[in-house]
């Protein structure tokens, strides 16, 4: 069960790109995650039959829109101004495949 | 063993709005590289994306027209990659609440209907586009924050052939709504394909790998049937199926290992805290229904059934709503017979508009100087010989069919007094030639009728001069 446990915190770990040193660091972090979700499973004790389930954290009143309209773009030589590798107009990068 | 295939499709088509999904910055295929960006396509910290209402609306109808159901309460989510052509690290998409879901289309195999169900379609953001060079890439991210709509199929079509039949459905409602160009060619309509095999009769799929690099609807058939293949040999040989990510290579028809697949895990999907909740209500979503033009299913079983077109010729028409606008301008305003109008269409401007590349509007054809055409064929004005001649006039440089007819000095005499006037002068010149018709020669006939025609220039109506003809022998 334990072992499971570890497993499944250095998987979140992995996701979530932290460096995790040793088994003892594991240890360590799986007591206190799950005393952090013991914590949280409180919430399951409330009756929320009631409550309609929210999409957003921030539940505005309004939408938040643009009109569709477009404006002046930047210029190339504006885009590419933070970079000196470029060429052509283009971005030069690593090769990816 | 034989083997059942189990496809679904990701297709991802572009919306043709004015400016991107987030920001203001316009959008143009084909144009320099980076010159269509403002700062929140660059990802630069302190940027905020601001939802454009065109892109939800286009995003509903094509929901809508593909038979989804509408949310009402929707959101954003970010689905974390680490990749140069997306420079903010995530696309903005949405997860567990996309904009529709639960809708079908219906295509035809063999004559008969299969209804292929959709699971949902949701909004995101496109990403830039990268060239590979030998030891580096180049990234141009116009195309990053371009509104797009990504359609998933449920895993219904079983063969390659319905795979293309389904996407060149997909590909005509979405022409018809309005919001996309849908042109492959251009990457406003993509396609990437899941495919798996099970022994026929086993309820389970089998693993299933994702396709990428269909760059045509012929090269996901292509793909698919090799993708079949390979797996029937990989399990036929006592393998096991990998779940992988495959290319297929247009020069080989092979499909190529890219990649072990990534789970939805990988992308560490949350939402996205720079957007709003978005609440579409019913009366908004009523109003986008309200946009929605007549859909080529609908406009083609009114061609079958009330215009008696065969199927051929309906599917023909329905493909592109310029074409079904047209027919129906030919047929509805301008009284043209649907048939004939269908051949039109079908035929020669079909060709034209192939070989050149061009749209219907980019012709000097209307629905007007084209049904005149076609009335001045059957009324006998010009044959159909001449006909030719008419219509490439009028769809290089428009004008009615019956002054393009006059100026080409091609329109017909078909004025019976005209005509009759000529067969007596013939007649009289030609005794003999009376006589060895009657006599049994029947190919003094034929003789008479070139001397009328030779006499007309050719522009006697032949059909009238024969029958004027023949009553005028009896009369002798």
């Amino acid at each position: 069960m334990e072992e499971l446990d570890l497993k499944k915190i250095q998987r979140v770990a992995d996701l979530s790109k932290i460096e995790i040193k040793d088994e003892d660091e594991l240890k360590n972090l799986s007591t206190k995650i799950k005393s952090i979700v013991a914590h949280s499973e409180r919430l399951n004790d409330l009756d929320l039959s009631d409550v309609e389930p929210m999409t957003h954290a921030i539940m505005t009143p309004e939408n938040t829109l643009r009109e569709d309209k477009a404006g002046e773009p930047l210029k190339q030589e504006d885009a590419l101004k933070n970079t000196e590798f470029t060429e052509g107009g283009q971005f030069k990068v690593p090769r990816m495949i | 063993m034989h083997f059942e295939t189990v496809i679904g499709l990701e297709v991802h088509v572009e919306l043709k709005t004015n400016s991107k999904i987030f920001s203001n910055a316009p959008l143009h295929y084909g144009h320099e590289p980076n010159t269509n960006l403002s700062v929140v396509e660059l990802g630069y910290p302190g940027t905020l994306p601001v939802l454009n209402e065109t892109a939800v609306e286009y995003g509903m109808k094509a929901a809508m027209a593909l038979n989804m159901q509408i949310a009402t309460d929707t959101k954003f989510d970010r689905k974390n990659y680490y990749y140069p052509d997306n420079p903010k690290a995530y696309q903005i998409s949405q997860f567990d609440k996309p904009i529709g879901e639960h809708g079908s289309l219906d295509i035809e195999i063999d004559g008969k209907k299969k209804t292929i169900g959709i699971t949902r379609l949701h909004l995101e953001e496109d990403a830039g586009k990268s060239t590979h060079k030998d030891d580096y890439s180049l990234v141009d991210l116009n195309r990053q924050g371009t509104a797009l709509v990504e359609i998933v199929s449920e895993p219904d079509i079983r063969t390659p052939e319905e795979a293309y039949k389904y996407l060149e459905k997909i590909k005509s409602i979405i022409q018809y709504t309005g919001v996309s160009d849908v042109k492959m060619e251009e990457g406003s309509l993509r396609c990437d394909a899941n495919i798996s095999i099970r022994p026929v009769g086993q309820k389970e799929f089998g693993t299933k790998t994702e396709l990428k690099n269909l760059n045509s609807f012929n090269f996901v058939r292509k793909g698919l049937e090799h993708e079949v293949k390979r797996q029937e040999q990989v399990l036929l040989s006592g393998g096991v199926v990998e779940q992988e990510t495959r290319r297929y290579d247009e020069k080989t028809g092979e499909t190529v290992l890219m990649r072990v697949k990534e789970g939805a895990d990988d992308y560490r999907y949350f939402p996205e805290p720079d957007l709003m909740h978005l609440h579409i209500s019913d009366e908004w979503k009523e109003r986008v229904r309200s946009t929605i033009p007549a859909l080529p299913d609908e406009l083609r079983d009114k061609y079958i059934n009330e215009y008696d077109l065969p199927v051929y010729d309906a599917d023909i028409l329905t493909m592109r709503k310029e074409m079904s606008d047209f027919f129906s301008d030919m047929v509805e305003n301008h009284q043209a017979d649907p048939k004939l109008a269908s051949n039109w269409l079908m035929g020669s401007v079909n060709e034209y508009l192939n070989k050149n590349n061009a749209e219907l509007e980019d012709t000097g054809l209307t629905a007007e100087n084209l049904t005149g055409m076609i009335s001045i064929i059957e009324d006998g004005t010009i044959s159909s010989k001449q006909a030719k001649k008419v219509f490439s006039v009028l769809v290089e440089k428009g004008g009615t069919a019956k002054q393009v007819a006059k100026d080409l000095g091609m329109e017909q005499i078909s004025d019976p007094a005209v005509l009759s006037g000529m067969v007596t002068e013939v007649l009289d010149a030609n005794e003999q030639s009376v006589e060895d018709y009657k006599n049994g020669k029947d190919r003094a006939i034929g003789f008479l009728v070139g001397q009328i025609m030779k006499k007309s220039k050719g522009q006697a109506n032949p059909k009238m001069v024969n029958q004027i003809l023949l009553e005028e022998i009896q009369k002798r």
